[in-house]
């Protein structure tokens, strides 16, 4: 009875505090010891308020009850084996197959990652490396990886992957590039359950989405998201097969990726890699058009990702959209009307683009909402119809301002007319750009909000690289239309192919 | 997905562990494709960056690093929120309004002190959530597990232990017992639990048996940390053996017993850098700075960037992690691991079962100055044993590995996935 009034005497505010106080204290002597208490006095009356607060505080409220929720239902799909189940070893010998040329410090990463793989008898590592100088090969031989050297001018992506795939001694050959990561150590052991689950249903090869590395740029979030929303696997596994020759079916359903492609050892004695470029794209589809099935998994990832810069992508686009238009029949691109409209669509909006991005840099351009893109996409469809063709490309890659400025000089020569044709050709440019970046505007408005500094520096670098995707694809077709017209294209076309084709 | 990340506490205000975790899993997100976007408290508002926002009465807003933030300063929660779930009833129903309006497909909840309001408004919009545990802070009210007798908790007892042995001010034993029922109806709600180490997990199954918890642990950015280049050891000038201590310097940590343990080290060859910021208890602070003063080998370095505390990193020959408490997980530890820096960690939490489970050290009792002198001078005596150390260091897992597990619990939950 007599706690009971004494607990009730307590709960009145003064004597709340002066009981708390109490309890506290002997608290803080039984944590620190009673000196510790007293060196510390100093502190607690410097942070007197914070303590007062809570010493004056009744017991929290809130009764036992008070977060009751019900968990929501988990969707039941395939998963990493991390976070589902890993049942036992399988019987199996995998050879990790990697070409190499100065892999770089963060190769003993991968080769250490692989070593660490669980949930499978045997692992083999074959380098194919042409020509390092940067200590990759001797890392290898340490690292007990098999190495296969060949002399640079031999190296074709096909040709590396399948000296590789010859000498691996593996059940399964993992062919895989010396950038990427694995994600988990039951990466392979998810890969190979994976082809093994779905042998019945013809599952001849599968490979896995990327992961973004942590400082990819948004330009690379924006096209791998884009690339793997095509493929039907960014979000859920997808098993393709011949659906029709049509190049989106076989292109969407076909798709492998070398960055990480596993197959048996019996699929690529017969299959093999043949071409120099998109080796993986050919062997999906000649195995799809064989009856058999490919898989993109978004269940297991590798991280890998670049970041290029614009001249890059200038190049790239090039080179995808004249292998495209060479590989499919039916893939459909625009005519060139007007080459020297073409060349002054590019040129112009270049200068357009430098004249924006020094604007860019002023004071009081900081934070700004995110659909400020989207403004400045409407701005430019109409300001940048405006011809300027006096000013150089400023547009922070100096490969290929060099390379705008070139196509200035060489192709908009003195006597030209901009006339109807010339016009509607740099518009046509002008929408292409535009509807591009309309598409990296869509994507980036779904992420982000305002832009910070951080993300002023992506975008920025977005549109840029935008701009320069669409120069390749737009000199692509310029060259497609002229290997028609011509039979074999013009002097002008195969020297815009050789320069543009080099190196990648 | 629309991503709602919470916790107790965020950038540039504060920048610990749980911080740097919830802000690379947020970017990392994006990155994916996702918008994110981090609730959280202010202690000091004018610390914090923001400004008014504009869809939630009371908060502040910024964007930090391209994630955007939304503060509640501390005086619009409950007083006794740092240590309790505690709510304010207007403040959960404003919350409630505003994650409807921002239209979150699931909650991840990194750290649930002082948002306590947050974690009940997630629950009445029937906002699925992941729960990353990183600390005890659900059973425990003192954060670590260690009693006010600086013993090791052996257990909550649905509370009934918390009121014998931590009964303190404003506790009363029944709402101890109170708080035992909100925490663990925070975590049965959760779609899924995730511990960061097996230490963790083996304590919140001893706590609430019944509830599932996964182990993922915290993810390194090992491109960050590189991002100020990869070295190997160059060899010290004077051939001896260099020690670190990387992390704050506050009681906890255990600094002060490790100064007294190289103290009693009388080889002059040895180095011992500490590099990190002071925190908390300035008679703390003032104690290590005496005991520092009176060892010539011993550099205080202060706090430096993540990338330059890498390259520091680099150059020692072992880490030290003497900690008074059960660490949860400890990044310092795995960042060596990557710079291929052996350590010597306390016989507690999860470094201590880390290194006895793949080597990479020695763990040794806590607060035992003689055993951990012992232990640096034979190492400085036989530097092959480090070299031993250094072959078994076990590749920690990186900040996009953790991400994409996570993303993967995500999709599992999300509204925004409506089959396979």
């Amino acid at each position: 009875m007599f706690r009971k009034n004494l607990r009730k005497l307590c709960r009145r505010p003064p004597l709340r505090l002066a009981c708390n106080l109490i309890n506290r204290i002997a608290g803080e002597i039984r944590r620190h010891g009673m000196v510790g208490f007293i060196v510390r006095v100093p502190y607690y009356l410097r942070h007197y308020r914070t303590y007062l607060v809570h010493l004056a505080s009744p017991p929290p409220a809130g009764e036992g009850a008070l977060f009751d929720g019900k968990p929501a239902q988990s969707r039941n799909f395939r998963m990493h084996p991390e976070l589902a189940s890993i049942d036992g070893m399988v019987d199996a010998a995998v050879s990790v197959v990697i070409p190499t040329l100065n892999a770089g410090p963060e190769f003993r990463w991968l080769l250490r990652k692989l070593h660490g793989q669980h949930g499978f008898r045997e692992l083999e590592i074959v380098i194919v490396d042409s020509g390092s100088s940067d200590g990759t090969v001797d890392l290898a031989h340490t690292a007990g990886c098999t190495v296969v050297e060949i002399s640079p001018s031999d190296f074709s992506h096909s040709f590396a992957r399948n000296a590789g795939g010859d000498i691996a001694r593996g059940d399964y050959v993992l062919f895989m590039v010396q950038d990427a990561y694995p994600i988990g150590d039951y990466w392979i052991y998810g890969m190979l359950c994976y082809l093994m689950d779905h042998a019945g249903e013809r599952l001849a090869a599968l490979s896995c989405a990327e992961y973004n590395r942590s400082d990819s740029d948004i330009m690379y979030n924006w096209v791998i998201n884009t690339h793997y929303r095509f493929l039907g696997c960014l979000d859920y596994d997808r098993i393709g097969e011949f659906k029709g020759n049509d190049h989106t079916l076989l292109r969407s359903y076909g798709q492998l990726s070398d960055v990480a492609c596993l197959m048996t050892k019996d699929v690529f004695r017969r299959y093999r890699y043949r071409g120099d470029y998109a080796e993986d794209l050919d062997l999906g589809i000649r195995l799809i058009k064989d009856g058999y099935r490919v898989a993109m998994l978004a269940s297991i990832k590798v991280v890998h990702s670049h970041n290029r810069p614009a001249y890059y992508y200038l190049k790239r686009s090039f080179v995808d959209t004249i292998y495209l238009a060479g590989l499919f029949d039916d893939y459909a691109y625009p005519k060139i009307e007007s080459i020297p409209g073409l060349m002054a669509g590019i040129v112009s909006t270049a200068a357009h683009l430098s004249d924006w991005l020094s604007a860019l840099d002023e004071p009081g351009s900081g934070k700004a909402k995110n659909n400020i893109l989207s403004d400045w996409i409407r701005e430019w469809r109409r300001g940048f119809v405006d011809l300027n063709l006096g000013a150089s490309s400023q547009l922070e890659d100096k490969r290929f301002d060099a390379y705008i400025d070139s196509l200035s000089e060489r192709y908009l020569v003195s006597g030209w007319r901009f006339d109807g044709a010339a016009r509607r050709e740099a518009r046509s440019f002008l929408d292409a750009f535009l509807a591009r970046l309309e598409h990296f505007s869509a994507f980036a408005g779904g992420i982000y909000e305002e832009q910070d500094e951080v993300l002023r520096q992506g975008v920025r670098g977005a549109v840029c690289k935008s701009f320069a995707a669409t120069v390749g694809s737009s000199l692509g077709y310029l060259y497609m239309d002229q290997a028609q017209a011509t039979g074999g294209g013009s002097d002008m076309a195969e020297t815009i192919k050789n320069e543009l084709k080099a190196g990648i | 997905m629309r991503i709602l990340f919470v916790l107790h506490q965020f950038y540039p205000e504060f920048s610990g562990g749980t911080e740097r975790v919830t802000l690379g899993l947020a970017q990392a997100a994006q990155r994916a494709g996702h918008y994110v976007h981090v609730i959280t408290s202010t202690v000091e508002p004018s610390n914090c960056g923001g400004l008014p926002s504009t869809k939630l009465e009371g908060a502040l807003h910024t964007v930090y690093h391209g994630v955007p933030v939304t503060f509640l300063p501390r005086r619009m929660l409950p007083a006794t929120a740092d240590y309790s779930f505690e709510t304010d009833a207007g403040l959960v129903g404003r919350l409630a309004v505003w994650i409807g309006q921002e239209g979150f497909d699931l909650a991840h909840v990194l750290h649930p002190m002082r948002m306590g309001s947050a974690l009940l408004a997630i629950q009445q919009c029937n906002l699925p959530y992941v729960l990353t545990l990183t600390d005890f802070f659900f059973p425990c009210f003192l954060i670590n597990l260690v009693n006010l007798s600086q013993k090791l908790c052996t257990g909550s007892g649905n509370g009934a232990c918390c009121a014998d042995d931590c009964l303190v001010a404003p506790w009363t034993r029944e709402s101890l017992a109170k708080r035992y029922q909100q925490a663990r109806g925070i975590l049965a709600a959760a779609g899924t639990r995730v511990c960061p180490s097996e230490y963790v997990a083996k304590r919140y199954r001893e706590e609430f048996p019944d509830l599932e918890v996964k182990v993922i642990p915290h993810g390194i950015d090992f491109l960050a940390l590189a991002s100020g280049g990869m070295s190997t050891k160059v060899e010290a000038e004077n051939k001896g053996m260099t020690i670190g201590f990387v992390g704050s310097i506050v009681q906890q940590k255990g600094l002060d017993m490790l100064l007294r343990a190289f103290a009693r080290v009388s080889n002059p060859a040895l180095r011992l850098r500490v590099i990190g910021g002071i925190y908390g208890s300035s008679y703390y602070a003032d104690e290590v700075r005496r005991l520092a003063k009176d060892d010539k080998r011993v550099e205080l370095i202060g706090q430096l960037p993540p990338d330059q505390v890498f390259k520091e990193m680099q150059s020692l020959d072992l880490l030290c992690v003497p900690s008074r408490v059960p660490e949860t997980y400890s990044l310092v530890l795995h960042e060596a691991g990557i710079a291929g820096v052996p350590a010597l960690v306390t016989a507690l939490g999860a470094p201590g079962e880390h290194v006895a489970r793949y080597g990479g050290g020695r763990s040794l009792p806590p607060d035992d100055v003689e055993a951990w002198a012992a232990t640096i001078a034979e190492l400085a005596g036989h530097p092959e044993i480090l070299d031993g150390w250094r072959q078994a260091l076990p590749l920690p897992l990186r900040i996009e590995e953790e991400a994409f597990f996570y993303e993967s619990l995500y999709k599992r939950l999300s509204t925004a996935f409506a089959h396979e």
